[in-house]
């Protein structure tokens, strides 16, 4: 169809020559190549040389030559690298099906509010437009031991990204309470896709609140609910403003995560081939991770 | 109006006309020494017209030495900088410095005996170590040491003030314990106000390192990392510390200004801190904002001698090896930095001058309260060790993070803490060959 | 007698709802107010929680110790030029994908769909290796380039595009009317909402990078607003309100656009989210 426009377009103008039509057939990438050639440049290059620079002991600046697989062999060995995979999966854990569940249980909330819906959606959703160092600098204010006013409240002296047991929890919940909103928007958007006839159908067929909860919403939302889930779970994974801004890692590095071990080698102490693999090992873990879900989640619907 | 404009334009254009040398000055100094050295830097330019110095402000600590080395490899770097002494063994070993000669500083009318005897002395030996070298890599600028604050009016109550003023158990660690036990009884404040978090491992540092140095403790033997005293020496002191914890003398993982804030507000009796927090209270009692009288003191002998952990605060010029200095910039640098260390101004920051002629001059001695403290401190100062893993932004604050202010905290044990923290080391010394 | 019962259970539920939407927007309304209070004052147990009259000593103290207009600044200029352009090349990028034919057409349109997969974040190593091969760390074009390629907003406009009902542009085409004034004639008033969505959660999204900018910056005046506040120093005296005053500084900008076009917010972030 548009292939035939833009022929019959071209027909407009009859006997202008061969030039012209060559002209023609190259004008379209007027329109792609801007975009075309920045995206070569700045991420389909560095995406091949990641995987390049993964097979060398290049420096920050790029200097070395290639050592074939001891980059991998290292890393495979590499306690510290290991356990940045261990925390990371740990941070996951704590915060992308719960993230899910809170977005999904405020979008409950908000829908039913009519005059007061605007300021709540609002209440919810602020934190998410703030930029992550506001976010940090709030969390260790309020959360502050000595003089935050949650301890204060509470009358307790819980210094959370310090504890070895609350560092990540704590991390995982003020990444809940910034992001929340987002999660929250879209599931108002499945809901309200929803149309109203089911329920009153339901409704006189005598199913209660909660049944028509169970056998309606719940269904119906499901296909946005299994793209927060996987939307959240490759969001989570690439965690490292909030690591590096609340905790750098510690307490005794019981927090350092995937993304904060390469920026540590790479940027820090300067090995930038042993940087590159670990970042294509975090690229790898998200694909297949995706990937299982994407299954999984495929699967449930279908059963359904 | 119109004209006044016209005046500024005018004299803004000419000042750029006749500014002959422009020097830009990176340095990492926040707070109140930023304000200070600001105040230096603007009246530098205001004193003579042949040089004129930009100033940019870095991130204290690692970054600031990061940013340094990346600008040396790639040739943007300042034409003079801050830098801390206990970094020049790392500095010069990355060749992140240009040796200052003799000359050069004769030239801009500085000579080494003008400067504290023991901060000249160590710099030089870090100079022939990892440089080869006899210049020095910088010109001292002050002596930054570990001094106790105290509250008078609780001390006072809980009568632990001495007849002099001062608190009286700060001879040896028993007496001192008892004091810290009794204050708490008496006043029910928090006996000592300390940054203890995982993100300020210095503040762990200084204080550890003093009662280690304290007790004979040494990090080098021959020139040789060696760990034997950390085991002992060491061990005990971070025991000491954990049980100040176990006991409510320090506060548990709180930061910086936390710290520093428990102090001010009045609840706590003491603060172990360096001396750059003098002018923090020096303007809440100007003010009329501290509900208390306060006291600095040098920091007290505990074990069997006074050793005190201290830096020094430095100025140096980077060895730009794509760019070098040319000779003029060396020159107006040094005219610079020369004019810097004469400055008593530096000193507000509860620093101690390292230019000999200010130290002893008497507006410095009339200085309060520097004058509690300053003349007993500049006697027990303990540099870091004299290697590049350790000082301001060595790689050493890594494993004081992750195992000794956990142990500091009751989070881990001492000895499992001590094992882990040296084990690092050895892989420091294991990389750097 | 049923629908009375509804009634007490709706009030609860608004209650609820009110109760946590509170509780959830309270960190900001703490820490507006600490920045409105003197450090002293920070610090008094128990605290203030209606501190009056405000004090604006630590926005001053900020604003006079830190660079921090010039961050304003740079943010700006970053986060304009990245919107602007991103938004341009999007648009341009996704009518060719979407209303031309060309050879490698697919080809193109299958590898951005694979670039939008790649997280940035990986990338950051060899991206400043080739930023610092060509002198661009640490300037403005090394804070925008990378950060222009949105490969999502050419999907999105590809997808907006492909609604339009062709006849739109075949009428165009009648009248002799060239690609370019059908993009921006037609086009893009057709797909007005969407683009100015798109520009604004594009804007916010700039303005609150914070990895992009702290790996590619080195020196104070280049930094942005949230790399600059985290390096405010706090190795001297309490400071906690002028932190606070930091924090509501750097949220002004993000803040009132969102509040001046809450619903253009909603519609893009929604258009971002939910296009797979």
């Amino acid at each position: 169809m548009q292939s035939l426009a833009t022929e019959s377009a071209a027909e407009q103008h009859p006997g202008q020559g061969r030039k012209q039509s060559l002209r023609q057939k190259l004008a379209p990438w007027l329109f792609v190549l801007p975009f075309f050639a920045l995206y070569v440049l700045f991420l389909a290059y560095p995406a091949i040389r990641v995987c390049y620079l993964s097979f060398t002991n290049s420096d920050i600046a790029g200097q070395g030559h290639f050592i074939g697989l001891d980059n991998y062999v290292t890393l495979f060995h590499d306690g510290d690298f290991w356990a940045s995979v261990v925390h990371t999966g740990y941070f996951v854990l704590l915060t992308v099906v719960p993230n899910t569940l809170m977005g999904f249980l405020l979008a409950l909330l908000v829908v039913r509010q009519k005059r007061l819906r605007l300021f709540v959606l609002a209440c919810f959703f602020l934190p998410f437009i703030l930029p992550v160092s506001v976010v940090s600098d709030t969390a260790n204010w309020v959360l502050d031991p000595n003089f935050g006013i949650v301890n204060l409240l509470a009358g307790t002296n819980f210094a959370w990204f310090q504890d070895p047991a609350l560092a990540m929890p704590a991390v995982a919940a003020v990444t809940i309470w910034w992001t929340v909103g987002l999660n929250m928007l879209l599931f108002i958007a499945g809901l309200q896709n929803i149309p109203q006839e089911y329920y009153e159908a339901a409704a006189i067929d005598g199913a209660n609140r909660f049944h028509r909860f169970l056998n309606i919403t719940c269904p119906l939302i499901w296909p946005v609910a299994s793209l927060v889930l996987l939307l959240q779970l490759i969001l989570q994974f690439k965690i490292f403003d909030q690591i590096y801004l609340l905790t750098l890692g510690g307490p005794f590095n019981s927090t350092v995560v995937v993304l904060l071990y390469m920026y540590r080698q790479g940027f820090q102490q300067g090995r930038g081939g042993y940087a590159a693999t670990i970042a294509l090992m975090l690229v790898l873990i998200i694909i297949v991770v995706s990937l299982i879900q994407f299954r999984v989640l495929r699967i449930k619907r279908a059963s359904r | 109006m119109k004209a006044a404009l016209l005046c500024l334009a005018v004299s803004a254009f000419s000042g750029s006309i006749y500014a002959a040398t422009e020097l830009t000055y990176w340095d990492f100094l926040g707070g109140g020494d930023g304000v200070r050295m600001k105040q230096i830097v603007e009246e530098f330019n205001k004193s003579q017209s042949d040089i004129h110095v930009t100033e940019s402000t870095l991130t204290w600590g690692e970054p600031f030495y990061t940013k340094v080395h990346t600008g040396v490899v790639s040739g943007q770097t300042p034409d003079v900088m801050t830098y801390h002494l206990s970094h020049f063994a790392a500095g010069i070993q990355n060749k992140d410095l240009r040796p200052i000669t003799d000359e050069e500083m004769a030239a801009a009318g500085l000579k080494r005996s003008d400067f504290q005897d023991s901060i000249v002395q160590r710099s030089s030996e870090l100079s022939k170590t990892f440089g080869q070298s006899d210049q020095l890599f910088g010109v001292p600028l002050d002596i930054h040491t570990l001094v106790l604050y105290y509250n008078k009016t609780a001390l006072k109550k809980a009568g632990l003030l001495g007849t002099d003023g001062k608190p009286t158990g700060t001879e040896g660690i028993d007496a001192f314990n008892k004091m810290l036990g009794e204050a708490k009884a008496k006043t029910h404040l928090l006996p000592i106000a300390a940054s203890t978090n995982t993100e300020e491992p210095a503040s762990f540092w200084r204080i550890w390192y003093t009662m280690f140095r304290q007790q004979g403790g040494d990090f080098l033997k021959d020139g040789k990392l060696t760990l034997t005293d950390v085991e002992n020496q060491g061990a005990k002191s971070l025991q000491y510390m954990a049980d100040w914890m176990k006991n409510g003398y320090t506060p548990k993982a709180t930061n910086y200004p936390s710290a520093v804030a428990l102090f001010t507000a009045g609840r706590a009796v003491f603060m172990i801190n360096g001396n750059w927090e003098v002018p923090t209270l020096v303007d809440l009692d100007k003010n009329k904002k501290l509900t208390f009288e306060y006291g600095v003191t040098a920091f007290p002998k505990l074990f069997d001698n006074n050793e005190t952990w201290a830096d020094s605060h430095q100025l140096a010029i980077p060895n730009n090896q794509k760019n070098p200095a040319s000779p003029e910039k060396v020159a107006a640098a040094l005219k610079f930095i020369a004019y810097v260390v004469k400055q008593v101004t530096w000193a507000g920051g509860g620093h101690i001058p390292a230019y000999l002629p200010v130290q002893q001059s008497e507006e410095y001695k009339q200085m309060v309260p520097n004058n509690q403290y300053s003349a007993q401190a500049a006697k027990q100062v303990s540099l870091e060790p004299a290697l590049p893993m350790f000082g301001v932004g060595g790689p050493t604050f890594a494993p004081i993070s992750n195992f000794l202010v956990p142990a500091w905290n009751n989070q881990i044990p001492v000895d499992q803490a001590i094992k882990q923290f040296n084990a690092e080391l050895q892989k420091f010394v294991q990389q750097q060959g | 007698m049923k629908g009375k019962r509804f009634s007490i259970l709706g009030a609860l539920c608004t209650l609820l709802t009110l109760a946590m939407a509170l509780a959830w927007i309270f960190p900001i309304y703490w820490i507006t107010i600490t920045s409105l209070k003197t450090e002293d004052q920070t610090i008094v147990v128990p605290p203030s929680f209606f501190p009056w009259p405000p004090i604006f000593d630590a926005f001053v103290y900020v604003l006079q110790t830190s660079p921090f207009i010039r961050w304003y600044i740079n943010t700006i200029v970053v986060s304009v030029t990245v919107t602007f352009f991103s938004i341009l090349f999007g648009l341009m990028c996704g009518y060719g994908l979407s209303q031309l034919r060309f050879p490698g057409r697919n080809l193109v349109y299958t590898s951005i769909l694979v670039g939008f997969m790649l997280p940035f974040s990986a990338l950051a190593v060899p991206l400043f290796m080739m930023l610092n091969h060509f002198k661009l760390v640490n300037t403005f074009p090394g804070l925008i380039l990378p950060q222009i390629v949105v490969p999502l907003s050419v999907i999105v406009f590809k997808q907006f595009f492909d609604d339009v009902p062709r006849d739109f542009r075949d009428a165009a085409l009648m009248d002799g009317a060239s690609n370019w004034r059908i993009l921006f004639r037609i086009y893009l008033p057709l797909n007005w909402n969407i683009t100015w969505a798109m520009a604004i959660v594009t804007f916010i999204g700039t303005w609150n990078n914070f990895f992009w900018p702290l790996i590619i910056t080195n020196s104070t005046p280049m930094l942005t607003i949230p790399v600059g506040m985290t390096q405010i120093q706090l190795a001297y005296g309490v400071q906690f309100a002028e932190i606070c005053a930091t924090a509501v500084l750097a949220s002004i900008p993000t803040a009132a656009t969102y509040i001046l076009f809450q619903k253009r917010v909603t519609q893009g972030v929604i258009a971002v989210a939910g296009i797979k």
